[in-house]
């Protein structure tokens, strides 16, 4: 008896994990759809310091420097199909688009219990296309509740210095 | 925009609970979007606006909470173009002309000469209900639409000015009297 129940918890567990999107499920979007490899921020972890007591933790950054896309319909299609692939428990929360900057954003949140979870999908014509995720708590969550227009135009730009600096 | 002090009519208090509402935004809002340089969309629905109050703990939040937790939505639509004149008052008409049904009533209007701002706030009503607000405000640069979706007093925008993105220009109507008025236009 005990087996059958070690059997069906580890069902469920496996289930569960496999249910969840996030980062990866965009990054496998983004490749399989345009033929491109993303990469890693080397040295990621020498910034987490610098994010201790800011409310942000559990970054991770997929960037793709060589991907531009920049047509309406081009960026609509991406939007519809990352949305579609993260599954109703992602919201898309925050829409941006610059057209003289060439850039745009969409930043979908998650409840995750006692924290929020953010991916940003964010495009630039310098640098291409980045994908993070983040966990925000305490200031960080709060700050994204109040004043969802002023993060959102801000964190257009931080993904990048984030990944370039550290912080 | 930044520096506008509010200051208009009280209307009478609303009544709890309300059904949702089909528009959320105006449809001719996609194609003045379509003009400007910048765009931006903020959705709070119901679920994320109860996450949100979840962790609205401090007893400075308590008022907050209470108006978030009625309220099905905010959703802010803002565009901003590079130049003055990308758009006219004909481009903001038809968004201003959803707004005129028998349900809305444009509750207060600022005109700002120095600031070449015109701000409007229209509240949405059912029979005796109160079932939401709209605010749009107009600068020569700049577009800002906000929609609080569901039942808020014109006295609860202190408590979500700044906050779900409703700009921290908005603040409350005087208290001035229990019983709506028709609309006061204030000229600065």
């Amino acid at each position: 008896m005990k087996r059958v129940w070690l059997v069906f918890l580890l069902t469920v567990a496996c289930s569960a994990a496999s249910a969840q999107t996030g980062i990866k499920t965009v990054v496998k979007i983004l490749e399989t759809h345009y033929s491109v490899r993303h990469h890693g921020v080397p040295g990621l972890w020498l910034a987490k310091p610098f994010m201790f007591g800011s409310g942000v933790g559990g970054l991770k950054i997929a960037n793709f420097d060589n991907l531009r896309i920049r047509t309406d319909d081009d960026i609509y299609a991406l939007q519809q199909r990352v949305t579609k692939s993260l599954g109703p428990e992602w919201f898309p929360f925050v829409e941006t688009w610059s057209k003289s900057d060439h850039e745009w954003s969409v930043i979908y949140a998650r409840d995750a219990r006692d924290k929020m979870q953010l991916l940003i999908v964010t495009s630039e014509d310098n640098d291409g296309l980045t994908v993070l995720q983040m966990n925000v708590s305490g200031k960080a969550r709060a700050e994204w509740f109040n004043e969802p227009v002023d993060c959102a135009r801000r964190d257009r730009h931080k993904p990048q210095e984030t990944a370039k600096n550290g912080n | 925009m930044k520096r506008i002090f509010w200051c208009a009519i009280f209307l009478a208090a609303s009544v709890l609970g309300s059904p949702a509402q089909t528009i959320k935004v105006p449809e001719s809002w996609d194609k003045l979007a379509a003009k400007a340089d910048e765009v931006v969309k903020v959705t709070l629905d119901k679920k994320m606006l109860q996450f949100a109050s979840r962790f609205m703990d401090n007893e400075d939040d308590a008022e907050g909470k209470r108006i978030v937790s009625k309220l099905n939505g905010v959703y802010v639509r803002s565009l901003q173009f590079t130049k003055p004149g990308e758009f006219t008052d004909a481009d903001v008409a038809p968004i201003r002309a959803q707004l005129q049904g028998p349900e809305w009533s444009r509750i207060v209007q600022v005109d700002s000469r120095s600031d070449s701002e015109h701000v409007e706030i229209f509240i949405h009503m059912v029979g005796n209900q109160n079932m939401g607000m709209v605010i749009l405000s107009q600068e020569p640069k700049e577009l800002v639409l906000v929609h609080l979706d569901g039942p808020i007093n014109p006295e609860d925008l202190d408590d979500l000015s700044g906050n779900f993105g409703v700009p921290k220009s908005v603040h409350s109507p005087k208290k001035t009297a229990t019983q709506p008025k028709p609309p006061t236009e204030v000229k600065k």
